[in-house]
């Protein structure tokens, strides 16, 4: 976690509540194509793999973020790096 | 009456005679000319237009059609919107540059000739660079030369390549979309590189700075967050989307933009991930934002243009908020640094619900804006299998999630308690984004009025944003991204909120640059050093040598014969004799 400076403002909880409701829906909306057929509505016949876009979702933003972090060596300096001849 | 005045006169007129106005009344005035303006521009009728002469040529001040119309009346909320926005601050220079910028980009929008767009497109650099220099410090002042020689450098860009354009065709005028079925063609398209005009690539590459094409971006994330807590809403809502609205007018249909703006989807998130400042976050989101216009521009049918329309015109409002929301923060804490807020929720709870509304908006869920304009986008990429781009605006949508959809709130409201006292947002802040916040919420539930403003009619395209498929594959993409949040936190991976800056392409003028510049003044330095050197030895040298000659006893000093000056004369005069003769 990031913010080592305080107490979490939300308490811990209500973040499980958050996190196990996060959790619920997201698989309600996968077993949501149980109940009609995504054939004929997308695109690609990658699309109708059961799941795709939660699939694609959850990989994106993994690979997003622990890319961004890497890039971090690369491109982090500090805050008055411009300020500084 | 109403055909004479050209649509964003009111604004910048009434902006520059606002100081006038006595301030008891002057924030009347700000609201009510945004306001009347919207009228105005609601009920020109389309097609109207008004031509002028200058010099014998014929220039259209403005020319109405659905395309300028949609953009001239999301202009002209906005302007209304920030205006409400502003209203706690009594700060002239910033009604004035607000109202004023707001005036050109809407008349730029709706000239009819490129000479008409340049004036305003220049208009907007010079009005809007104020809104960064109205914060008054000098890291501002030094932001806004920055952006102001990028934006004028557009401008002299756009004005070279008219005046090419006007060489070749004679002509200035700016045409209409060919049509070929449901593939138009923007008057400037092009195929390929090698049969593009240079009067074509010139005015690419001018519309291109404006809306940040990739390697022309950093100006966006350098200025942005720079500007005053107004001034970044002003500037997000007009001078990108102006240069949107230009590409799709006379750009539409080249396929170059397809990559281009897949490219802008893709980049700016993994910097708005790692990004501290989070108003710098959101000008990466932006420009991630105009990518998926852009890629809409460039398959350029009907119905990726209707997507790149309209998808302005909700970004123009959620990105707003967000900058609201993010300005509100700023102005009460007095920073948005992520590593210095989180738990102001307790404290904001309106703004907080505010931002994530727009946060909602951003990510495309249903019911909210972004879910009826960018889906038209995807699925015209998808009709044009351009499936690479497909996939990766795909990516994209997720990621948006993460950065502005999840980050912006997280680390701004909730997290870890910062432990900082402040007060709600002051209460026309509120009124502004719970306005906008509605009308975010309006167009993702009531879209049918948004559809009717686009360029072409959407009954016929036969396309609506609701069905079973859309929403739950949609709502799959974005709930896995807040799922992918959950684990990357649990996991310990997510990369915490830092102090820093992180560099991108203004490295090369603000560091590479300016080392570059140092090194060659040392080196004309040197040089001049060097050539004084020699140039003062010589000279020394002639002075000594004369003063030997003409010492008592040097070849010039003493004293000649009068036979051998007789001597030297009739050798003279031979020789002025001779040279006569052979001539």
């Amino acid at each position: 976690m990031s913010h080592e400076h305080g107490p979490p403002s939300v308490p811990l909880e209500k973040v499980k509540l958050i996190v196990r409701f996060t959790l619920f829906i997201c698989a309600v909306s996968v077993g949501a194509e149980l109940f009609f057929d995504k054939a004929g509505h997308v695109h690609y016949g990658f699309e109708q793999i059961p799941g795709f876009h939660a699939a694609y979702g959850f990989v994106s933003c993994v690979l997003l973020v622990l890319l961004a972090a890497q890039m971090r060596k690369l491109v982090l300096r500090d805050e008055d790096y411009y300020d500084r001849d | 009456m109403i055909e004479q005045l050209p649509p964003g006169l009111i604004l910048i007129l009434g902006g520059l005679l606002l100081p006038l106005v006595p301030r008891s009344v002057r924030k009347i005035v700000l609201v009510l000319l945004p306001a009347l303006g919207l009228a105005h521009a609601a009920v020109l009728p389309l097609g109207s237009s008004l031509a002028y002469t200058v010099f014998d040529y014929e220039l259209v001040l403005y020319q109405v059609d659905a395309l300028s119309r949609i953009f001239g009346i999301i202009f002209h909320i906005a302007a209304l919107l920030t205006a409400v926005y502003t209203l706690h601050d009594d700060d002239p220079v910033q009604q004035v540059a607000g109202l004023t910028y707001s005036g050109a980009a809407i008349a730029a929008a709706f000239a009819g000739d490129l000479i008409t767009l340049f004036v305003f497109w220049e208009a907007t650099a010079i009005t809007s660079v104020f809104l960064i220099w109205a914060r008054r410090t000098e890291r501002a002042y030094a932001t806004g030369m920055r952006y102001l020689v990028v934006q004028v450098a557009s401008g002299v860009l756009l004005l070279a390549g008219a005046i090419l354009y006007f060489q070749q065709s004679g002509s200035l005028s700016i045409d209409p979309w060919l049509a070929d079925g449901n593939q138009l063609r923007g008057m400037f398209a092009f195929d390929t590189l090698e049969q593009a005009s240079a009067a074509q690539l010139l005015i690419l590459a001018s519309f291109g700075i404006k809306a940040a094409f990739p390697l022309l971006h950093s100006w966006l994330q350098d200025a942005y967050p720079e500007a005053t807590v107004g001034g970044t809403v002003w500037l997000s809502a007009f001078t990108t989307k102006l240069a949107i609205y230009a590409l799709a007018r006379c750009f539409a249909g080249t396929e170059l933009l397809i990559p281009i703006g897949a490219l802008m989807t893709a980049f700016p998130i993994f910097y708005a991930v790692i990004e501290n400042d989070l108003r710098k976050v959101l000008a990466y989101s932006l420009n991630n934002q105009l990518g998926y216009m852009v890629v809409g521009v460039g398959i350029g049918t009907q119905l990726a243009i209707n997507g790149a329309a309209s998808h302005a015109f909700a970004h123009i409002l959620y990105k707003g908020l967000l900058f609201m929301g993010m300005g509100a923060v700023l102005y009460r804490a007095g920073t948005v640094k992520g590593s210095e807020l989180g738990g102001l929720w307790r404290q904001m709870p309106y703004t907080t619900v505010f931002t994530s509304i727009g946060a909602a908006a951003i990510s495309a869920f249903p019911l909210f804006s972004g879910f009826v304009s960018k889906s038209m986008i995807l699925t015209a990429a998808a009709d044009g299998h351009y499936t690479v781009t497909f996939l990766v605006l795909l990516f994209a949508s997720a990621g948006v999630f993460h950065h502005s959809g999840i980050k912006i709130p997280y680390f701004a409201f909730f997290a870890h308690d910062s432990g900082r006292k402040v007060k709600e947002a002051p209460r026309n802040m509120l009124v502004a984004m719970g306005v906008a916040s509605a009308l975010c919420i309006g167009i993702g539930v009531w879209y049918e009025p948004l559809y009717a403003l686009l360029p072409f009619d959407m009954d016929v395209i036969g396309w609506i944003p609701y069905d079973a498929t859309h929403v739950v594959t949609q709502l799959q993409l974005l709930l896995y991204s807040a799922a992918a949040f959950i684990f990357l936190q649990k996991m310990g991976w997510y990369p915490p909120e830092l102090k820093s800056t992180n560099v991108d392409v203004e490295w090369v003028y603000r560091k590479g640059g300016k080392r570059l510049a140092v090194q060659a003044g040392r080196a004309v330095d040197a040089a001049y050093l060097g050539a004084r050197e020699v140039v003062f030895a010589t000279a020394w040298r002639v002075v000594h040598q004369v003063k030997v000659w003409h010492s008592p006893t040097g070849l010039l000093g003493e004293p000649w014969p009068i036979g051998a000056a007789a001597i030297a004369a009739a050798t003279v005069l031979v020789l002025a004799l001779g040279l006569g003769w052979s001539g």
